[in-house]
């Protein structure tokens, strides 16, 4: 079967290098490593295309992609071993530093911290924050993805932020005080 | 939303994730060619190269099973376990077999149980375990090799009713 031509490679990989940022924050919450993540972005582009068959092979709405990528890394997380196994390894990744683009150095301080506090928020929570926030996805479609209602996935997100917000407020009082 | 917690999402949003490595792009780059190309059907084949199925198969012609001196890779190996130290699980060795039959299975084991988590969410939980068999054929002979692996998996959902 020899498709498509060069029109459809150049989508494909426009696509991705427009979204693979996000999806890959979004398969790093279940992966060891920046190496591994991208392991499952490819498997997950496999999936897709082939899915995308019946859509002309078009790159895929985003929400399709998070789905996939969701349903590869809970596979790729349960390979790996148990639950606290995977825990263990999401905090252990929250010392990398190829997780994030490095700041300007005047935010460098605040940013680090941000960073630790999103790792450290429960994984329900952390999940909804990170396909919303860098995700870039409304309610309803984290919703969809998650299996959860629109009022569920909204209230998890503000949950999220007042936990965040909270924790962040804490660590300014210590250091002032 | 208060303007606070509108204040700490913008600053979440300037925390910018990494995108690809040069070696995941290229990477992805190629394999984006290779489907347009219709190269690669599935995510099977195209991790079978060094999938533990190629560990298992290469590892059991090492460890003797009778086809002892190398004969499928073309190499004379005069101590097939020197064999497996020395050299590396390579997609080579897949060549070596034709895949006959790759069954796989998914039991559930035990009843599941269901709790009320930290966050007053009602869950469910249980194990499954995942059992895999492949059998395959040496190229050129008649042996039939049969191979299985068991995973097991704690699985765990919202539960949205008693």
């Amino acid at each position: 079967m020899v498709l498509k031509g060069q029109n459809l490679n150049k989508q494909w990989k426009s696509w991705l290098s427009e979204n693979a940022p996000r999806l890959l924050a979004y398969a790093r919450q279940r992966c060891q490593s920046a190496e591994e993540a991208e392991d499952v972005l490819q498997d997950a582009l496999i999936k897709l295309w082939h899915y995308q068959e019946e859509r002309e092979f078009r790159p895929p709405d985003l929400p399709l992609a998070f789905s996939v990528l969701r349903y590869l890394g809970l596979d790729h997380g349960r390979g790996k071993g148990r639950r606290e196994k995977r825990d263990h390894k999401i905090i252990q990744f929250q010392q990398d530093d190829d997780y994030w683009l490095d700041p300007a150095a005047e935010d460098q301080e605040e940013a680090e911290i941000l960073r630790r506090e999103v790792q450290s928020l429960p994984e329900k929570l952390r999940e909804v924050l990170t396909l919303k926030i860098w995700g870039g996805l409304t309610f309803a479609e984290i919703a969809k993805i998650l299996n959860l209602s629109n009022n569920t996935a909204a209230s998890r997100y503000r949950y999220a932020l007042e936990q965040l917000q909270k924790k962040l407020k804490h660590l300014k009082n210590s250091r002032h005080g | 939303m208060d303007n606070s917690l509108k204040e700490l999402e913008s600053q979440l949003k300037s925390l910018l994730p990494r995108g690809l490595t040069d070696e995941g792009e290229a990477s992805c780059s190629a394999l984006i060619d290779k489907l347009a190309a219709g190269e690669v059907d599935d995510l099977a084949p195209y991790r079978s190269g060094l999938s533990w199925k190629a560990s298992a198969a290469a590892a059991a012609v090492a460890l003797g099973i009778g086809l002892g001196s190398g004969w499928w890779l073309g190499k004379g190996v005069s101590n097939s376990q020197d064999f497996v130290e020395k050299d590396p699980v390579s997609a080579s060795y897949v060549a070596g077999f034709d895949i006959i039959a790759h069954p796989t299975k998914i039991v559930s084991e035990g009843l599941a149980s269901v709790y009320v988590d930290d966050a007053g969410e009602v869950r469910e939980v249980w194990n499954e375990v995942k059992v895999e068999k492949e059998t395959i054929r040496p190229v050129g002979t008649n042996s039939v090799i049969t191979w299985s692996k068991k995973d097991r998996y704690e699985i765990e959902v919202p539960k949205s009713q008693f």
